[in-house]
């Protein structure tokens, strides 16, 4: 049994967990790994319960094998309030368009709600709240939101985003023309190796970069089809995996950040008055001047950066790369200008601040550093 | 047998938000991995063949005529087509709300079931390729689930208005158009079996030409001139009150504060059952619950309560505008 307890306002509530898929959470246990254990105890400690520690991952292969099935839960109350007489428990999922309801009497303040779900019927958060009311029916307070995460489908995916993930076996004769990576790979004799980028299919209004992991590999292929959450933080393969990923999209990002650099260069150089004025708002010697950089931006830089359609890009990245919080750079103007000037006078910066800022936003201290370890097992 | 295979969403944001993206059903790589699919809870075979001979039989006529008991459409061809496929869908393609849930399923089923596309077209006449098709029909998002796509759009609505394997008050809440049903969406009170149920057994059961029958006082005067016009039938009535008086229940009135008026507010749900008819190919609904008669009656007379303020402040739509589909 694993339970947690919380408190709002008057309101204790305690969730138990009784079955899993049949069986006692006490014979479901047997068959979860610890670490699965301690995220169900994390989960609880933060009302998120997550429904998916509860589904079946070959340890062999780290894929999911088999989905929860049915989880039955005991939400018992005790609220120090007067006068109640009954507690309504309502669930409530969007994606199922399911709202049902548990009423049950209250005895000395405390009521308690055995609700079951079933994964036919249920997709997506699933938001719980109790109602408490007198005799009369008249509501009289309310416990916090819960809320159960049936399946993933609000998380973002790792490997959405930035670039498009595909898989292919390098050595594989292609006459498809867009293919062009296949054929620098054949050129180069590089068909044995892991990784290669291109953009996507020309013609499409935003094309991102696309890259290329190679199926041939027996392992890469292992590492391309497994789901990357299910191995998180999981030992050596988490470590390996994190390491491909960032191996296969540094440079990817590398070409990104210089795409930018290189349109700021074009669109700035040759104005020498707004290269003076760039200059002159950076200067070290000159940090009090927010005021005047948010000024600047607004009546002259935006417009420019709109023009030439990086202004999204720039404002997102200006805010990962000049994370700092120094006063000449506490505002999101600020930032975007110290790019700017750094894009004309220092671009080897900003690859610098690229490339840790990047494994920043990866987390890569959950993938790699803890989870390689010289003699595991051990 | 021929299944559908599920095609990763990203594919189909791509088809919509990008130009000259196309979906090529012949690269492997587009479709869901084994392990997405348990996770999703897409991992049942979902028969092409099934869903071709639903759609096809839908473009006929006199097949869907004598299904609904009709001579002939009217006014109402697109509601009676919706009715029909969302009820045929229901009862002869067995899927879970879980699996329905899924946009990608939904798009899957219009990439690869032609006679799904083919039945779109015929349905909505300005639609003649299949680029315009997927613009309008491609799920994104809840509302194109819910209110834009009409495929998933009548089975929701089926699912929702079924009392257990009776497909009557589904009947009810189509001839209520979907002025009315596509708010419900929105709405948390009504993703409640027994308050939607209850409702709209209400809606269908009242005599509305007489509703108004011992108030006579004055501030029914707008109410009693409404009804008493010679263009008024009872249906314009009851439309134009189902849509008002169900934003009245959404918008002031929490659920809880209703089913408190219900002794036992718990549906108890056959899984056993349910699980059978997913599997089963015998046309018909689940008998996973059932919701008694004296339960569904027991709301009725607090919507009277709430339907005695409208008559004294009443809004009338237009015949016509109750009317509309939102496709046209």
């Amino acid at each position: 049994m694993s339970s947690v307890n919380f408190y709002k306002e008057s309101v204790d509530l305690n969730i138990e967990i009784l079955n899993i898929n049949g069986s006692t959470f006490s014979e479901f246990k047997e068959t979860m790994d610890s670490e699965n254990l301690l995220d169900l105890e994390s989960n609880l400690n933060s009302l998120n319960l997550n429904f998916d520690n509860f589904c079946k991952i070959d340890s062999d292969t780290g894929l999911m094998i088999e989905t929860w099935d049915n989880i039955d839960l005991n939400i018992s109350v005790n609220a120090n309030i007067d006068k109640l007489d009954h507690s309504v428990l309502q669930l409530e999922s969007k994606y199922s368009q399911l709202s049902t309801f548990n009423k049950v009497k209250i005895k000395d303040g405390k009521s308690a709600h055995k609700v079951s779900f079933y994964r036919s019927r249920w997709s997506g958060p699933i938001r719980c709240v109790i109602f408490f009311n007198d005799k009369d029916g008249n509501l009289i307070s309310h416990s916090q939101q819960i809320i159960f995460y049936s399946d993933e489908r609000d998380k973002p995916n790792l490997v959405s985003g930035l670039f498009s993930f595909y898989k292919d076996n390098f050595s594989n004769e292609t006459s498809n023309d867009s293919k062009n990576w296949k054929k620098i790979a054949n050129k180069l004799n590089a068909t044995n190796q892991i990784f290669s980028f291109d953009y996507e299919k020309p013609g499409q209004k935003k094309q991102k970069i696309a890259i290329w992991w190679n199926s041939k590999i027996e392992k890469i292929d292992y590492f391309y089809r497994i789901k990357p959450k299910n191995i998180k933080n999981k030992g050596t393969n988490s470590g390996i995996f994190g390491l491909l990923y960032l191996s296969s999209t540094i440079g990817p990002f590398m070409v990104v950040l210089h795409n930018i650099i290189k349109k700021c260069f074009i669109s700035l150089n040759s104005d020498e008055d707004l290269k003076l004025k760039l200059r002159e708002l950076t200067n070290l010697n000159n940090t009090n001047n927010i005021d005047d950089k948010n000024e600047y931006f607004k009546n002259t830089l935006k417009g420019i950066l709109e023009e030439q359609k990086i202004l999204e890009e720039i404002k997102y990245l200006s805010q990962n790369l000049y994370a700092e919080k120094e006063t000449h750079l506490i505002t999101t103007e600020s930032k975007i200008i110290q790019f700017l000037v750094d894009s004309l006078d220092n671009d080897f910066e900003i690859f610098q601040r690229g490339q840790l800022a990047y494994q920043k936003a990866f987390d890569s201290n959950s993938w790699i550093d803890k989870n390689l370890k010289t003699n595991e097992g051990q | 047998m021929e299944n559908l295979k599920i095609i990763k969403q990203i594919e189909f944001l791509k088809l919509k938000k990008e130009n000259a993206y196309e979906i090529n059903l012949d690269n492997p790589y587009i479709y869901l991995e084994e392990e997405e699919l348990i996770e999703y809870n897409l991992n049942r075979k979902y028969s092409i063949k099934t869903l071709n001979k639903i759609f096809k039989d839908a473009q006929d006529p006199n097949k869907v005529k004598k299904f609904l008991g009709i001579t002939d459409f009217g006014r109402d061809k697109k509601n009676s087509l919706d009715l029909y496929i969302g009820i045929k869908l229901h009862s002869l393609f067995h899927i879970s709300r879980s699996e329905a849930s899924r946009y990608e399923f939904w798009n899957s089923i219009l990439l690869q079931v032609e006679e799904a596309r083919k039945y779109l077209k015929s349905r909505n006449s300005k639609l003649s390729e299949n680029s315009e098709l997927f613009d309008k029909y491609i799920v994104l998002g809840e509302t194109d689930m819910f209110v834009e796509n009409r495929i998933s759009s009548p089975w929701w609505i089926v699912e929702m208005t079924r009392n257990g394997d009776d497909y009557t008050i589904s009947q009810y809440a189509f001839k209520l158009t979907s002025n009315f049903y596509n708010r419900w969406f929105n709405s948390s009170a009504f993703h409640n079996p027994i308050l939607t149920l209850s409702f709209i057994n209400f809606l269908e059961n009242k005599d509305w030409l007489n509703c108004l029958k011992g108030k006579d006082g004055k501030e029914y005067k707008a109410m009693q001139d409404f009804i008493n016009a010679p263009s008024t039938s009872e249906s314009t009535i009851r439309r134009n009150i189902a849509v008002n008086l169900q934003t009245v229940l959404n918008d002031h009135i929490s659920s809880n504060e209703y089913l408190n008026k219900i002794n036992d507010v718990n549906i108890k749900y056959d899984e056993q059952a349910y699980k059978e008819w997913l599997d089963s190919n015998n046309e018909g609904g689940p008998k996973d619950f059932k919701i008694s008669k004296k339960i569904l009656e027991s709301l009725h007379e607090e919507f009277e309560q709430v339907l005695d303020l409208y008559y004294k402040f009443p809004y009338f739509g237009s015949e016509d505008s109750s009317l509309e589909d939102g496709d046209e």
